[in-house]
């Protein structure tokens, strides 16, 4: 054991998820696909970490991965240094009180049928039962969170879709977590009340120092929130970097593509047509081209793409690039 | 050509429910030029596509009252009969919509289907009218377009769906194109390649398109004039240039602001708007933005006209009671409403 660095909270290694392929409904599994490939990453106490990709490319199946809610059949997930891999769905609920997850849908993830302070206090640690200081407890989440206490008594249809999206971060905190995976927690709010809610979460942590795992395909959003950010495509991680890193300099062809693609509210960017717009489509893993993933889109691709798929290879600033001919590398 | 290509003026739509009438659309008004692109941006519920059904003739019935003017190349449409709607449908305004998958029918091969409206506003016979469809397609930038033709919806991803749709609006040449929420079910990469298609619709064919969306940075790239709604009504209408340089209206510092954007420093507060967009058909009295706004005073109980903005060109309006004078103190002293700086445009 070394004393010098403390184990992160979160660690993903080689993490692969695999899904059954059928041919039809009915029909035999025909094969596996590869959801998510390879995938390696620490999240610190205290810190965010970004998964940003395209739709198909993995990051929610990746999302539940890391909280348990699937299964990898490849790789190690530890969480407080415990391998959480492999544990039962009991041995892993004392562990998911300290990892919880926010969804995207708000409509679809709280029970229409219970009050929202009664799905607020199921969440709350065993100790606290359910009496006056449980209330007490919601009372105070609810009001952490920018709702009033009186709304417990409330039904979540009565709410709109930023509150409660703001009733399932309660619900999350009230378990007393240290990790918070949120996949895609903003997109289907509408843009004032998604200012809100991501300064809600920056408040949050601050007070509460917490780490997320934020997962979403708006890269201003995940720039916003992020320390350090992951790109994926089909899969696999293909770029990580310090958030500022990333956007400033990127070196894999995709994450530049993204960045010239993001529609930012100032005139300075206006569409032209000497503007880098990546050409076709992510497709699916199904069709994914041999070799690299991303080589059929990619300005830069060789040879060597079409056989090889590029390791991720970490270097010296703290970022890592899986591309056999990176931006920017010439000049070094 | 010598009027707007569309003018929309006063328009009011209205529907009646079990709680009364439920305003929607209260005193839109507009105009849209050849080869301009304007963006109507808003956010859920303001009325934003109910303004583009409108004019379409598509919300009519029984239950809606539609008060006001819509006029395409000079002639009325809100009173005209629906056949002479059908004539136009096509040919002269086509629209598309939010969800490519699901407003495709999904049991029709693509090319037929693209097909049955050429087959309806021309005479061209069945070689030609596939020959226009393939072309169609091409220009869409699909690739294989013959191939494509057999190809069902669900065997095409939303991108390429939303060129079909595209392609299909084009098919009969219309003069002006309406498109709802076109990109906002896909991913940016793709985004940025339609947005790119239908800038070039304008500056290439002419054509004028109406651009309905939520999201601000669409409005920066692709917008020539831009008119900001809110629960119903025009707040705030200019040129892209005015409404990102000197934006006048509360609600449009607020969305400006709301925006988390790479050119600004990570972790930054956002500035928010307080409260949530409202319900259609809740304006009370006065301005509608009222008990959102952090500058709203006295005067704002009363419902404030759309006034031009002093020193701007005769169609930059804005529907507040700031003088022109506060509203730049406020700006100035608002530093986070995070507006770049003016006259750093490319």
């Amino acid at each position: 054991m070394t004393p010098a660095a403390p184990p992160p909270l979160l660690s993903v290694e080689h993490v692969g998820v695999e899904f059954p392929v059928r041919s039809s409904v009915v029909g035999r599994s025909s094969g596996t696909v590869r959801a998510v490939d390879d995938v390696s990453f620490t999240v610190a106490d205290g810190e965010t970490v970004g998964i940003v990709g395209e739709s198909g490319c993995g990051k929610t199946t990746l999302s539940r991965c890391i909280v348990r809610l699937l299964k990898p059949q490849r790789g190690v997930i530890t969480f407080h240094g415990r391998d959480i891999t492999k544990l039962s769905d009991r041995a892993l609920r004392p562990i998911r009180r300290q990892m919880q997850m926010v969804f995207q849908n708000p409509y679809a993830s709280l029970n229409p049928h219970r009050r929202v302070g009664v799905i607020i206090a199921g969440a709350l640690p065993k100790r606290i039962g359910s009496g006056r200081e449980a209330d007490d407890r919601v009372a105070g989440l609810l009001e952490k969170v920018g709702l009033k206490p009186e709304m417990a008594d409330r039904f979540p249809a009565e709410f709109s879709g930023g509150q409660r999206q703001r009733i399932g971060i309660a619900r999350a905190l009230a378990a007393e977590p240290k990790l918070i995976v949120l996949d895609e927690p903003v997109s289907a709010l509408d843009v004032s009340v998604q200012a809100q809610v991501v300064n809600l979460l920056g408040e949050l942590q601050e007070e509460l120092g917490l780490a997320y795992v934020f997962v979403a395909h708006d890269l201003s959003v995940v720039r916003h929130v992020s320390d350090r950010i992951a790109v994926m495509y089909l899969g696999r991680f293909v770029e990580m970097a310090p958030a500022d890193l990333l956007y400033a300099d990127p070196r894999h062809w995709y994450t530049r593509g993204l960045l010239d693609a993001v529609p930012t509210p100032t005139l300075k960017a206006r569409r032209s047509s000497s503007r880098g717009i990546l050409k076709g489509e992510a497709g699916t893993v199904l069709d994914a081209p041999s070799g690299c993933a991303f080589r059929n889109r990619c300005p830069g691709a060789t040879e060597i793409c079409t056989t090889t798929v590029p390791p991720l290879v970490e270097e010296p600033d703290g970022r890592a690039v899986a591309c056999h001919h990176p931006l920017g590398a010439s000049a070094s | 050509m010598t009027g707007p290509l569309l003018e929309v003026e006063g328009l009011r739509v209205g529907f009646s429910t079990d709680r009364g009438v439920v305003q929607a659309v209260d005193d839109v008004g507009f105009e849209l030029d050849e080869g301009e692109l304007v963006c109507i941006v808003g956010e859920s519920g303001c009325g934003k596509s109910v303004t583009a059904l409108t004019i379409m003739g598509l919300t009519r019935s029984p239950t809606t009252r539609i008060g006001g003017s819509v006029r395409y190349e000079g002639s009325e449409l809100l009173d005209a009969p629906e056949s002479q709607l059908r004539a136009l449908r096509g040919p002269g305004i086509a629209i598309v919509f939010q969800e490519p998958v699901t407003s495709l029918n999904p049991v029709q091969r693509v090319g037929p289907q693209i097909a049955e409206q050429i087959r309806a506003h021309t005479t061209l016979d069945k070689a030609e009218t596939r020959q226009r469809v393939i072309e169609s397609m091409r220009r869409l930038g699909i690739p294989q377009p013959e191939q494509r033709w057999y190809a069902y919806p669900h065997e095409l991803s939303g991108g390429m769906c939303q060129r079909v749709m595209i392609a299909m609006a084009m098919s009969c040449s219309p003069r002006l194109l309406i498109a709802d929420e076109c990109t906002t079910a896909l991913d940016v990469t793709i985004q940025a390649q339609i947005l790119l298609q239908l800038r070039s619709l304008c500056d290439d064919h002419g054509i004028g398109v109406l651009l309905i969306t939520h999201d601000l940075g669409v409005v920066a790239e692709v917008a020539d004039r831009v008119v900001v709604l809110y629960n119903g009504r025009v707040v705030e209408q200019g040129t892209v240039r005015s409404i990102f340089e000197d934006p006048q209206h509360p609600y449009t510092w607020g969305l400006l602001g709301s925006m988390p954007r790479l050119d600004r420093p990570r972790r930054e507060q956002l500035l928010t708007i307080p409260g949530a967009p409202p319900e259609p058909g809740t304006a009370g009295g006065g301005c509608s933005f009222l008990v959102r706004c952090p500058h709203a005073f006295d005067r704002c109980l009363e419902e404030p006209p759309l006034a031009p903005v002093p020193g701007a060109s005769d169609r930059e309006s804005a529907r507040c009671w700031l003088t022109p004078d506060q509203r730049r103190h406020l700006r100035m002293a608002g530093g986070d409403i995070g507006l770049a700086p003016a006259g750093d445009v490319g």
